[in-house]
């Protein structure tokens, strides 16, 4: 009875891992679409309706929680008028709101670099850099997706053979 | 916000409320103290501003949008919240554009002056009751030196005349603010109070505002600011002609001064009032009002 429930477990932490490993991956890729929506919203409103950055950070709607109170913290600090640049202000929210965020790596810089876009000398230094994140962001994505299929297909057979490896081991 | 939140983080302390009592002017100048210009002519220095600093505080004054007022920065200035109209100096680049060189970018912000708007309420009370007319307003012409209330005058002769009073009804106001001076709008609201039948043309050449309000929004006055080439005077001319009555500052010493620059009211002295302007010793202003030819109708004590 003992050796049937531990097969049990031991099969369950498995499969929860790989689910839980599944599910981190599709909210970096997720969050890593929002990244882009955000560059293309805020395109869009620089080039389109010369939207002030406040603005922009107060009206910007999306599903994400964790973008939301980046973009509304970023706000505050900056509505303090206690940064000399915003860059400083972008990057100091940003690690505030690190562990919170789903982006790790390549994915992570791009977003730290994103600052030039918001707080470039001019419009067109602004709409420069937005474009250029976002391509990389896009890249990034691809790549990301590519690497999860590829570690899908190796992960899942070997995580539950690993499981069932362990089962057999206690038995 | 007030306005030294504007002011780099490392002059806020010194400058408080209180030393900004009675300011006209803060000047901001790259390897010069900040400076405070007052009513009465004296001013006082504070530190020394750095480039960085010139930087920080244009990034505060566009709430770090410097992008958004890059059209504003071409006509080198812009107005923020509470009306405070900024210039704005640097190195300028221009491109061709058929005859005209046509500024392209302002960068490397060198300078920053900022005039604090001021609003007088109630300072053009004792004009208003010797520019009516039995039809309507007499066109009328706020003269002085520079800085010493034209435009504050103005703005509140606008806001008198539109409320109106329990004696006469409110005019409709047709403003053209060639510089964002009379309304000080920002973001399209104006941040003076003009009264409630006022129409803006914020940022409009005053030649072709004039024109644009007659065909448009039927007024029963037109106000514009600092008239001085001759085309200003010929849209004035234009305007009186269409039975509008004109309300306008101009720069003169004097009433003759003042006189010749509106010599084609020749024939038609009774039609407009000048009203002079001339600050005392003590800082407080002295208003003389003339008829068109020039005699002393009125003086405040």
């Amino acid at each position: 009875m003992g050796k049937l429930l531990g097969t049990i477990l031991i099969l369950c932490g498995s499969a929860g891992c790989l689910y839980s490993w599944r599910e981190n991956e599709k909210k970096k890729q997720a969050f890593m679409e929002e990244c882009i929506r955000l560059f293309s919203f805020w395109n869009y409103a620089q080039k389109q309706e010369h939207m002030r950055l406040y603005d922009f950070l107060e009206s910007y709607e999306t599903e994400w929680n964790e973008m939301r109170m980046l973009l509304l913290n970023l706000k505050c600090m900056l509505e303090k008028n206690s940064y000399a640049s915003g860059r400083t202000a972008w990057q100091e929210v940003l690690l505030v709101n690190k562990k919170k965020l789903p982006l790790r790596g390549e994915a992570y810089r791009i977003l730290e670099k994103a600052a030039d876009s918001f707080f470039g000398n001019s419009s067109m230094e602004s709409l420069r850099c937005i474009g250029i994140c976002k391509e990389r962001m896009e890249e990034e994505l691809v790549l990301s997706r590519r690497e999860y299929a590829a570690k899908q297909k190796v992960y899942m057979p070997l995580g539950m053979l690993g499981g069932l490896m362990l089962v057999i081991f206690f038995i | 916000m007030d306005i030294q939140n504007y002011l780099p983080a490392a002059f806020r302390q010194q400058i408080g409320e209180t030393v900004l009592q009675g300011a006209e002017e803060i000047r901001l100048r790259v390897g010069q103290p900040l400076e405070i210009l007052y009513a009465d002519e004296k001013n006082r220095t504070f530190g020394r501003l750095e480039s960085g600093q010139l930087k920080e505080m244009l990034n505060y004054l566009s709430g770090y949008s410097v992008y958004a007022i890059e059209e504003e920065l071409r006509q080198g200035f812009f107005t923020v919240e509470g009306g405070h109209r900024i210039g704005v100096v640097g190195r300028t680049s221009y491109q061709k554009k058929g005859h005209w060189n046509e500024m392209n970018m302002l960068s490397e912000i060198s300078g920053l002056n900022i005039r604090l708007a001021h609003e007088r309420k109630d300072c053009a009370m004792e004009i208003i009751p010797h520019i009516w007319g039995d039809e309507g307003i007499y066109h009328t012409f706020i003269f002085a030196a520079p800085g010493v209330g034209k435009t504050t005058y103005l703005r509140d002769c606008i806001r008198l005349l539109s409320a109106g009073s329990e004696k006469r009804r409110g005019l409709k106001i047709g403003v053209v603010d060639e510089r964002s001076e009379i309304a000080a709008c920002h973001r399209g609201v104006a941040q003076n109070d003009l009264g409630p039948r006022v129409d803006i043309l914020d940022n409009c050449p005053k030649v072709l505002g004039m024109r644009m309000l007659l065909r448009s929004m039927s007024p029963d006055v037109i106000a514009v600011d600092e008239l001085g080439v001759a085309e200003d005077f010929e849209a004035v001319e234009e305007s009186a002609g269409s039975g509008v009555s004109v309300l306008g500052t101009i720069h003169a010493g004097n009433v003759e001064e003042a006189g010749e620059r509106l010599s084609f009211f020749q024939g038609r002295e009774k039609q407009f009032r000048l009203v002079g302007l001339v600050r005392l010793e003590s800082g407080e202003r002295k208003t003389v009002i003339y008829d068109g030819g020039g005699n002393r109708l009125w003086e405040s004590c």
